[in-house]
This record gives C-alpha cells, sequence and structure tokens, in this order.
C-alpha cells in the first residue's frame, strides 16, 4: 500500500513538473548578424510564444492570445525595444528598426535592424526583455560578423556585455 | 582536374585546346566584324616559321624529355603511370575545415556535369589526425559541378552557408521575411479553403449565366 501510494505522489509530481515546463521556458535566443549583401544589422529575437503570452497577461493586462492577435504581438515588439539595445565603442545607440514579428510554430519571432555605421570596434548589448518580470529568465545573444561568433549570456546580474568586434571577446558589466 | 599524362603530344594539344575555350578578346571580334585583316593576312607571302607554329608546339626536345623521364620510372611507377593515362579520370582535392570545433562525419552530395547525383560519406575518423583541418582526394568518372556538404541537416551544423561549393547564397531569416509571399497550389491552406461554402450562380445583365458549366445555374 505504501509503496503504491509512492507512486502515485511520484506521477502526480512528474505531471506537475512537465506541465510547468511546457508552458514557460523563461529563456530567450536573440541573432545579431552582420548581412553584409544588404549592409544592415539584423537582429532576430526568438521568444517562446508561451512566454510571451504570460508577459503579455502581466505587463499589459491583455489579451494573451499572441498566436491569434497581431496587436498583441506588435505591443509585445515594443516592449522588447525598449528593453534591447545595441551601442557602439562610444556608448552611441544604435537606431534600430522593427521589421515585424511572426509565429513559427511554438516560437515568436521579432525582427529588427538598423544600418551597419562606417566604424564600428564594439558592439555593447543589454537585454532585459522578461527579465524585468522573472529573475529566472535568461536571455542569449549571438552576434556573427564575417563568419565569426560571440555570444553574450544575460542571467542573474548582468545588465551589459561589450563585444570587441575585431577579436570577439565578451566583457560582462554586471 | 584532368591528371598531366607527362606526354607532350597529349598534354601540349590539351592545353592548346584550352587556350581555344578561353573567350575571344574584344579587339579580335571587332576586327571581325569590321572585316579588318592583319598586316600578315593581307601578305601571305611574308608568313614566317612563327606563323605555322604556335607556343604548343611539340618538339623532339619535349619529346625525349618525356622518354628521359620514363626510363628513370621504377616498373610499377611506369605501370601505374600508363594505368592512369588509359582510365583517364577526374581527380579533385577537396579541402575542409573544422570552424565549429566538434567533429563529425562529411556528407557530400556530389552534382555532375551530366546532372546526376550522388552521396559520398567520409567517416568522422577522417579528422583523427588533424581535427582543424582535412583534405579528401576524390578520383571520379564524371566531371564534378557542384558539391554540398550535409544537404540533408543531417549533422549539427549552425551555419548551412558555408557548405556550397561553388558558393550560393543563403537569405537571412529577415531576408525571406521580407521576401513576398509565396504563392502556388503547393502554399494554400487547403484545409480552410476546402470549408468555403460556394457562391450562388452569377448571372450577366440578360439573366444568362456568367459560367455556363456551373452546375448550382442550371439546377436552378
Amino acid at each position: 500500500m505504501y509503496r503504491q501510494s509512492l507512486w502515485i505522489v511520484s506521477l502526480l509530481l512528474f505531471a506537475v513538473t512537465t506541465d510547468a515546463l511546457a508552458h514557460q521556458a523563461k529563456e530567450s535566443v536573440t541573432r545579431v548578424l552582420f548581412n553584409n549583401r544588404t549592409g544592415n544589422i539584423e537582429v532576430m529575437h526568438r521568444f517562446l510564444a508561451h512566454d510571451a503570452e504570460h508577459a503579455i497577461r502581466q505587463i499589459f493586462d491583455g489579451n494573451p492570445d499572441v498566436l491569434l492577435s497581431q496587436n498583441e504581438r506588435e505591443r509585445f515588439t515594443r516592449y522588447v525595444s525598449e528593453r534591447f539595445t545595441l551601442r557602439d565603442q562610444d556608448g552611441t545607440e544604435l537606431p534600430l528598426h522593427a521589421v515585424g514579428n511572426e509565429i513559427d510554430g511554438a516560437y515568436l519571432w521579432i525582427y529588427f535592424e538598423s544600418a551597419i555605421p562606417t566604424t564600428l570596434k564594439s558592439l555593447t548589448v543589454t537585454h532585459d526583455a522578461l527579465r524585468d518580470l522573472w529573475p529566472a529568465q535568461t536571455n542569449l545573444v549571438t552576434v556573427e560578423r564575417n563568419g565569426e561568433t560571440a555570444s553574450a549570456l544575460f542571467a542573474k546580474g548582468a545588465e551589459s556585455i561589450t563585444i570587441e568586434l575585431g577579436s570577439h571577446s565578451a566583457a560582462q558589466t554586471p | 582536374m584532368r591528371l598531366d599524362t607527362t606526354n607532350p603530344d597529349i598534354d601540349f594539344s590539351r592545353r592548346r585546346q584550352m587556350e581555344a575555350d578561353k573567350p575571344t578578346s574584344l579587339t579580335v571580334q571587332r576586327n571581325r566584324q569590321e572585316d579588318k585583316q592583319s598586316w600578315v593576312e593581307q601578305n601571305p607571302g611574308i608568313r614566317d616559321f612563327y606563323d605555322e607554329n604556335d607556343q604548343f608546339t611539340v618538339t623532339n626536345k619535349e619529346r625525349n624529355g618525356y622518354r628521359e623521364f620514363l626510363a628513370g620510372l621504377e616498373d610499377w611507377e611506369r605501370e601505374t603511370l600508363t594505368r592512369a593515362v588509359e582510365d583517364d579520370l577526374n581527380y579533385y582535392v577537396l579541402q575542409f575545415s573544422n570552424l565549429g570545433g566538434l567533429v563529425m562525419p562529411i556528407l557530400l552530395e556530389l552534382e555532375f556535369a551530366d546532372k546526376t547525383t550522388r552521396r559520398y560519406e567520409i567517416p568522422a575518423e577522417i579528422w583523427r589526425r588533424n581535427s582543424k583541418q582535412v583534405k579528401k582526394l576524390l578520383v571520379l568518372e564524371k566531371d564534378l559541378r557542384s558539391i554540398v556538404v550535409d544537404a540533408r541537416w543531417e549533422t549539427a551544423d549552425v551555419d548551412m552557408e558555408n557548405n556550397h561549393y561553388p558558393r550560393r547564397i543563403i537569405p537571412s531569416r529577415i531576408e525571406m521575411f521580407k521576401a513576398p509571399p509565396r504563392d502556388g497550389l503547393e502554399y494554400r491552406d487547403l484545409m480552410q479553403d476546402s470549408k468555403t461554402a460556394l457562391d450562388e450562380c452569377v448571372t450577366d445583365d440578360t439573366g444568362e449565366p456568367v459560367d455556363t458549366s456551373d452546375a448550382t445555374c442550371n439546377a436552378q
């Protein structure tokens, strides 16, 4: 009897855990690509749609049905644009223009771009989207330029991360 | 890449053909269009030795050199050379770089001049002596036109842009997002479209159905 109860409790715990995992990942991946063909820095944010739904409910108290509402997706795009910045070596913020957003499978993709500056020695990245809501949120940013890739992980106390574009070494500012 | 036979009677002729396959210069083309003739063409009497022979003319000096080369070979080397010349196969040296760090099998898709394709799989053991860069010699009967590494996305490759030879432009995700939506029968939402109700019979000013083959019009 004791063993049977233990099995039932274990199964319930497993069900609760998997259910929680299925809803929120609290992780996002952003690809910053220097596209020499178009002359633009392309920023591609990938959020789990469920994360975006929860965020919309908390931030805007709005309809969290991200999958159907273009309006809610654009509100979330504006929210991300206010929390993601790219700055050059002088601290000047690069103007990021929203290109659009789309749902692809379980993910919400948000696109921005900016013209590649003539002189760019380093890139300072800040990415606070969803981190103001959940302390566990981690945002991974990869920067790709001329075939070289550098990555910056925004977790815990990381506020801004500077990537030297010549050698692609990343320095973190707590 | 074709093997040099070292026989001047064969190799010089091939090199003459390679030179002839180069694009004709604009000067020569325009002279032909204007029917202009060179001084030698206008005066055949001044033609000399250098007008009859080009840089690819074989002399006995080259033939003697070839004979000396053959004489200096071991028997097995001579047999190998003879067999290679008779087979007349194509030789390709492919160089691969390991940019990501993780060694993987190299899965190739080869496309030949006759449009046929062939898969060629190199096991991961090729990286055992040098995990940064390796070379592989392929000996093929047909002319190679293009090569794709991991064409079916079977390995953990994060950058597909450098998988093609000749180089191919892979549009970024934003470029694809900006591109006009794809149309064509295969892109229809067939399940949704199949729920569409049929419109009623459409008639012209005289009351005749616009589409005479319309079944709903015939039923009325």
